[in-house]
């Protein structure tokens, strides 16, 4: 049997819920399926890697776990021949790995720091690749690309904190010029952790403190009144494949991170808790078509690869559709959004592994190096000259 | 809500209209204690409470605070805020930063509640004394072989009867031994604001013998016992406690 690893944890406020993702549906489908060797790789909140059979099973990580871990000797990595793990023990017996399947939200996974260290190893991987989860993962360039390809984006402002730190009252001015109210955000966190809407100065600049206080770069944007919030599971490669359009019900007027994973009380129905989301969203065939549409070309522009979700905010009232943010690696993979699809989650994951053995396969085909004499000429006559 | 406070990212709340009161919550504890108690005041006050740095939301700073830290986070908090505090109410730990912050010239507020308020020393020195001498040859004995193995459960063993938060504090230990160190009867007799002191009378980590104590200390100060209650009187007694602070406000 082929070896699968499924990467999960890591160095981000994330963490758990990347072990959530990891179990359900990934690691929970793979065993079912029988045709991979499972290996669990656990990354702890302080970056150390471990593995342990005993991690594919949820159970491991849902009471203290510190204790087991110490037990434990941290794994190592071989980049020779593909990826490979060393055992720990005296032999090091190594396992070679066929495939990754990376379920780590948020810093140092799916902002291209996982799939970056993947290509180096030279192994395929499911997902995006490393160029789409970097821009997805900064809320500002994704605004910035999009905007220049013509998809209708809010508008907004962005800094970073030493422009902040420098002169605060250019950037004041500038926010000035958006319509309130306004929403506050760090560019590169996930799950609405900092995100503020604010109605006044005075709540404005508390707001960008804290924002800055968690990311470097931070934005301001108006806000969409009469908000209608869908967002947009997408599949594929070079053919694209939308899910369902899905309106999220819980109506605060924003998400905090609490309430997004573990509203309504039902820890675990579906990873995820998606218990008070309208699938398909009630919108009307125009949007709807409308949004999978502007989905399949934001997935296209931003060359997302694998599995994608795109969140559209839509004005009830003018019907107008903005796209709002990419995730490169949705919460459970919205599995439960794919069922009403008509993909199960078997189908789901074995279709992702396809693309990720698609795209290697195709990157192979690519010609990275070149033979050159410029060598040859350091010390020489100037090159270019 | 979350903002920063001297580079700490901090959780409050502020509801209702009208004066300002703020309240501080105690030792391990967090803005909600207040859950039951805030609904009440907030029906004519503005309730202001925030979860101290090191508990709740808030974040834990990184060296050991002591209660002056505290008491000038509070100042910076208001500040940051724009309120200003008519009346500071506040649980045990909460009690000892009020006292400290309104002894000195940290804050300034015209009435100030203490809920079975911490702050004086609730033993007698020798005990104290004594315990600290215990510790200290526990500590020595416990750390040769083959002893040093039997050191982590004799001590839990040894905090657990004298009824210490010690061991419970974590990270928080350097803090919790520089609060506890200092006594705050000095302080307490510089209160010039007007105090009402809220009591369970069945208080076992404040005994009503400490809050007497304090009484004394604090002048013209009242205190109301609440027979019943204990330590967390304003959770088990919301609606006495609400009203006792009403009318003394």
């Amino acid at each position: 049997m082929r070896n699968v690893a499924v990467i999960f944890g890591g160095r981000s406020a994330e963490h758990d819920v990347s072990i959530i993702t990891a179990h359900i549906p990934v690691i929970e489908t793979l065993l079912a399926g029988r045709k991979y060797d499972v290996v669990p790789i656990y990354i702890s909140r302080a970056g150390v890697w471990y593995s342990d059979s005993a991690m594919n099973n949820l159970e491991y990580f849902k009471e203290d776990f510190e204790p087991k871990l110490r037990r434990l000797k941290p794994l190592q990595l071989s980049f020779e021949k593909g990826l490979e793990i060393i055992e720990p023990g005296i032999f090091g017996k190594k396992k070679k790995i066929d495939i990754v399947f990376p379920t780590m939200h948020g810093t140092y996974g799916e902002d291209g720091s996982l799939p970056g260290l993947l290509r180096m190893a030279n192994v395929p991987f499911v997902g995006c690749d490393l160029s789409a989860s970097a821009v997805a993962m900064d809320k500002a360039f994704t605004k910035q690309i999009l905007s220049a390809e013509g998809i209708l984006v809010v508008p907004f402002v962005w800094f970073t904190k030493s422009e902040w730190e420098a002169d605060n009252k250019r950037i004041l001015e500038q926010i000035a010029r958006l319509k309130s109210p306004r929403f506050v955000k760090p560019v590169h966190l996930g799950s609405s952790i900092a995100i503020t809407k604010v109605k006044s100065e005075a709540e404005l600049v508390n707001a960008i403190e804290v924002a800055l206080h968690y990311d470097d770069k931070a934005l301001v944007e108006e806000s969409v009144e009469d908000l209608i919030e869908v967002t947009l599971p997408i599949i594929g490669n070079n053919e694209p494949r939308a899910a369902e359009v899905e309106h999220a019900l819980n109506k605060t007027e924003v998400f905090d991170f609490n309430e997004k994973y573990l509203s309504g009380g039902k820890k675990s129905v579906g990873g995820v808790n998606r218990a008070y989301s309208e699938i398909p969203a009630n919108i009307g065939e125009e949007v709807t078509s409308k949004v999978k549409e502007m989905g399949k070309q934001v997935y296209r522009i931003l060359g997302c690869t694998g599995i994608a979700r795109v969140d559209f905010l839509i004005d009830g009232k003018t019907k107008k559709i903005f796209v709002n943010e990419v995730n490169t690696l949705p919460g459970s993979l919205y599995h439960h959004n794919w069922r009403k699809a008509g993909v199960s989650n078997m189908e789901l994951i074995e279709e992702l592994i396809r693309l990720a053995e698609e795209r290697f396969a195709s990157q192979k085909n690519t010609t990275f190096t070149f033979k050159s004499d410029i060598l040859k000429k350091v010390g020489g006559p100037k090159i270019g000259a | 809500m979350r903002i920063i406070i001297n580079g700490l990212a901090t959780e409050y709340l502020d509801e209702g209209r009208g004066k300002t009161l703020l309240l501080l919550h105690g030792w391990q504890d967090n803005l909600h204690t207040f859950d039951k108690l805030a609904a009440k005041l907030a029906e004519k006050y503005r309730v202001v409470r925030l979860d101290l740095p090191g508990f709740g939301e808030t974040e834990t700073p990184r060296r050991a605070w002591n209660l002056e830290d505290y008491a000038e986070f509070i100042s910076a908090f208001c500040r940051k805020l724009g309120i200003q505090v008519f009346c500071i109410i506040g649980h045990s730990l909460g009690g000892r930063i009020s006292i400290k912050s309104l002894s000195g010239s940290i804050l300034n507020t015209e009435k100030l509640v203490l809920i079975a308020s911490a702050g004086v020393a609730k033993r007698n020195p020798v005990r104290s004394g004594a315990l600290l001498a215990l510790a200290r040859i526990g500590n020595a004995a416990f750390s040769i072989p083959p002893l040093r193995n039997l050191k982590g459960s004799v001590r839990r063993s040894f905090y657990k009867a004298i009824g210490s938060d010690y061991e419970a504090a974590g990270k928080l230990r350097g803090t919790f031994q520089n609060i506890i160190r200092e006594d705050l009867s000095d302080a307490a007799k510089k209160i010039a604001a007007p105090t009402l002191l809220i009591w369970g009378h069945l208080d076992r980590e404040t005994p009503l013998f400490d809050g007497q104590r304090l009484s004394n200390l604090i002048r013209g100060s009242r205190i109301e016992i609440v027979e019943g209650a204990g330590h967390f009187v304003h959770r088990e007694r919301t609606g006495r406690v609400a009203d006792l602070i009403l009318h003394f406000l």
